[in-house]
């Protein structure tokens, strides 16, 4: 569990890129494309999610901009893209079962592949490793998060 | 000065009677119909057979009895879905012409009234969208929920009086190819229910004058432009609206009052989400305890969305703090169906509601175990796939 | 309304203290706009202070909250009272309209409703905050065109409405395709709406100036909405840009 830590329960694997401020992470994949998804904070602050629906394949989305809309019963919103670039894959299990990304938010609950355009520079403007864990504990401590609770058959 | 005499009158020895040549209001009618001949909008008039009932200072509002268009409720389809389907089923069983369109919105009074996050303009453009759409149809609009009824009616008002309001809203729906569409009366469908209450009554076979009710009428049903809610002099003397109690009290039921009769039920729009408190506090606190208290009614009818929603599901928080609570409530619609003989689950889908409805069920005697497992047989059906849903030939009587 | 207690907790604090460090300017502005609004001459004619529409008043009975407190302000033009009341009053208004029971045939919930209408437009914090928690209905009602839908019945979003909620959740699909009229066999909306009803109804939000307001009070819901409507109407032929 040590690539894992975990800040008030909420679990921050080492190896991802995070924008600490929108909740999502990244992952640099071998052929150049990321793979993107939402944090353990971001699935227990939406609650057991009813719907999750990214973008279609082929759309290009700008830093900032949603990616996917996700929608538990009390809350909506949109999930940013931490990174300029087109949509080269989705996550088509999700649209059956969202609560996939409250199970699973770093593996099976990734929600789109992107091929970023300009991956060097945006990927520098993301936390990661022990930065990031920290970075998230200010966060955490500053705004009071309630700590991370998880459903059964999690996995971090 | 008061004589001396009217000191022994007795409340039912006075006969008073409104003049509506005295009403301290204007007449909707009139400017209505004014503004067509100018050629600011056309009127859709009430289809004949109509029927004929009076508003608060006594001047003539025409019901339609059929070729309705029913404009739905968000909360009741969503949530208290045997409410809307209760009417539908009415109008069937009455084999009256009516259509349920897909091609109708919210009033979105919710958007406007809990969050603010609407204005005069929108509101205005989607009621006179959905009347425009109910005109194309020729059939003629009632309003499913109270506040989408009160909302319209103060829209309607707004129209009337601002001519800058008018010509923003005409240039919108012609961008929609609509034209500009003003029904001749606004009419909530429990003012059909108090106009037909005798046809309801002609079909009635549960026998229901055992029973002990009170009523709770919606705010914006009496209270938002007042002037236009239905008042009767031979239901509390034309002093409170007619609507609910009048149908009951010809289905043969003892309607007893109670002190708050004209508190709010405490809905409060986004109060039922992000304030909760305050509305459990005051369904409980000011309605359900004090008609138990006082009335002792085997039912709660009411014909609003958002306060048959209030009223029933804030009981249950209620009996967390030990309160007074469990009173069934229902529309109604979802009464008078029953009185004609409904199905109490494929017609009033009570499963829906919080409160335990059952004693209720049992004093009418209405074997509920029974109408269950029907029910369940037809959703067993449904998961397995041997059909795809259950229809109206499956309800009627 | 003179000397004013010092703040306590549940209490409205009516000194203005806590805003005395916003610019005069910018409340007099607010409150021009609220005058300004078509609505506000027929909601407020002036106040006879006599207090009938408190008696009426549910609100009143839970909150610290007085509509004629709010009509007598907006009557007597006291623009610093009025902000304290735009910021820390209006979301407890339970807009029931008992109030119109007022013998000047004012409506101080109407009053209200255009104060907090302007409290959006102009992105206050209080009115953000007032709507945290609403998010989903009203991303339900500007996207669907209704405004509740049977899939917001969970436990987990109404565990005070009691055990008949999960019941409901467990059987949504089925117990949605045991309802007779036909327009009800759905499940994200609360009845079947046309396709293109559901455009007319974007581009009445968006002529009419709605969005921009949402934009002001939650950017993130303004986002989605904007995809979501942008990407129906320009399949449907329509160019329209909510930027």
């Amino acid at each position: 569990m040590s690539d894992h830590p975990e800040v008030r329960g909420c679990f921050l694997p080492l190896h991802l890129h995070y924008n600490v401020h929108e909740n999502t992470w990244v992952e640099v994949n071998d052929d150049g494309t990321v793979t993107i998804g939402m944090t353990d904070i971001a699935q227990n602050l939406a609650g057991p999610l009813l719907h999750a629906k990214p973008k279609k394949v082929g759309a290009v989305r700008k830093k900032g901009k949603p990616l996917a809309t996700v929608e538990s019963s009390k809350w909506v919103g949109p999930v940013k893209s931490p990174m300029t670039g087109e949509i080269v894959a989705v996550n088509e299990a999700l649209l059956s079962d969202a609560t996939i990304i409250n199970r699973s938010p770093y593996k099976a609950g990734w929600i789109v592949k992107m091929k970023p355009e300009n991956a060097d520079t945006e990927l520098a403007e993301l936390h990661t490793g022990q930065a990031a864990v920290d970075a998230y504990k200010t966060r955490i401590e500053a705004e009071d998060i309630k700590a991370c609770e998880h459903v059964e058959g999690f996995e971090a | 000065m008061i004589p001396h005499s009217a000191l022994f009158n007795k409340a039912k020895d006075r006969n008073y009677v409104a003049d509506p040549a005295q009403a301290p209001t204007e007449d909707y009618h009139d400017i209505v119909d004014e503004l067509e001949k100018e050629g600011e909008w056309i009127v859709h008039r009430v289809p004949d057979p109509a029927i004929e009932v009076k508003n608060k200072y006594n001047r003539t509002k025409k019901i339609p009895v059929e070729k309705t268009w029913h404009h739905k409720s968000c909360g009741q389809c969503g949530h208290i879905p045997g409410y809307s389907t209760a009417v539908f089923w009415i109008n069937r069983q009455l084999g009256l012409d009516h259509h349920d369109p897909s091609d109708q919105t919210s009033c979105t009074a919710w958007n406007y009234y809990a969050s603010a996050t609407s204005n005069a303009a929108a509101q205005a453009a989607v009621a006179m969208r959905n009347f425009a759409a109910a005109h194309e149809t020729g059939y003629y609009p009632i309003i499913h929920c109270a506040t989408s009824f009160g909302h319209y009616k103060e829209t309607r008002q707004q129209l009337i009086h601002n001519p800058e309001l008018r010509r923003q809203v005409k240039k919108i729906l012609e961008k929609l190819g609509k034209k500009l569409i003003m029904p001749e009366e606004i009419v909530h469908y429990s003012e059909w229910v108090h106009a037909m209450r005798d046809r309801i009554a002609e079909r009635q076979v549960v026998d229901m004058s055992g029973l002990r009710a009170t009523i709770h009428p919606a705010c914006h049903y009496h209270k938002l432009i007042g002037e236009d809610a239905i008042y009767a002099p031979e239901v509390y003397g034309a002093q409170r609206s007619a609507i609910i109690t009048s149908l009951l009290q010809t289905l043969g039921i003892d309607v007893r009052d109670y002190s708050t009769w004209y508190d709010c039920c405490g809905f409060g729009f986004r109060h039922i989400l992000v304030s909760r408190d305050f509305s459990r506090s005051f369904a409980v606190q000011r309605k359900i305890e004090v008609m138990k208290e006082e009335a002792d009614p085997d039912i709660l009818i009411s014909h609003d969305t958002g306060c048959v929603t209030t009223l029933d599901q804030s009981q249950f928080a209620g009996r967390a703090h030990d309160r007074n609570v469990g009173l069934p409530v229902m529309s109604d619609s979802q009464l008078a169906a029953l009185a004609m003989g409904a199905h109490p689950y494929k017609v009033l889908q009570l499963h829906w509601h919080s409160t335990d409805n059952k004693p209720f069920l049992e004093k009418l005697g209405i074997d509920h175990r029974r109408a269950w497992a029907e029910f369940e047989a037809v959703t067993d059906e449904i998961r397995s796939g041997k059909r795809e849903y259950l229809t109206w030939e499956d309800c009627d009587v | 309304m003179s000397a004013q207690p010092p703040a306590t907790p549940g209490r409205l604090d009516l000194s203005g203290r806590q805003y005395a460090h916003v610019d005069y300017d910018e409340k007099e502005r607010l409150f021009e706009e609220v005058k300004g609004d078509l609505r506000f001459d027929e909601y407020l004619y002036g106040c006879y202070e006599c207090g009938i529409c408190v008696a009426s008043c549910p609100s009143a009975r839970f909150y610290d909250f007085s509509p004629r407190k709010i009509a007598q302000t907006m009557a007597r033009e006291d623009v610093d009272l009025f902000y304290v009341f735009l910021n820390d009053s209006v979301w407890d208004c339970s807009q029931c309209f008992s109030c119109d029971v007022c013998p000047r045939k004012n409506s101080p919930g109407g009053v209200i409703t255009v104060m907090r209408e302007v409290a959006v437009k102009n992105g206050l914090a209080s009115a953000a905050e007032a709507l945290e928690g609403y998010g989903r209905v009203v991303y339900k009602i500007m996207s669907t065109g209704t405004q509740v839908s049977p899939d917001m019945l969970s436990a987990n979003a109404f565990p005070d409405w009691g055990p008949h909620v999960e019941e409901i959740a467990k059987n949504l699909d089925v117990w949605r395709r045991a309802l007779p009229p036909e327009t009800m066999h759905t499940t994200e909306t609360s009845w079947q709406v046309d396709d293109k009803t559901i455009i007319e109804l974007y581009l009445i939000w968006h002529m009419t100036g709605v969005m921009d307001m949402i934009k002001e009070v939650d950017e993130g819901l303004f986002m989605i909405l904007q995809d979501v409507m942008e990407e129906k109407l320009e399949d449907a032929g329509y160019d329209v840009s909510f930027d």
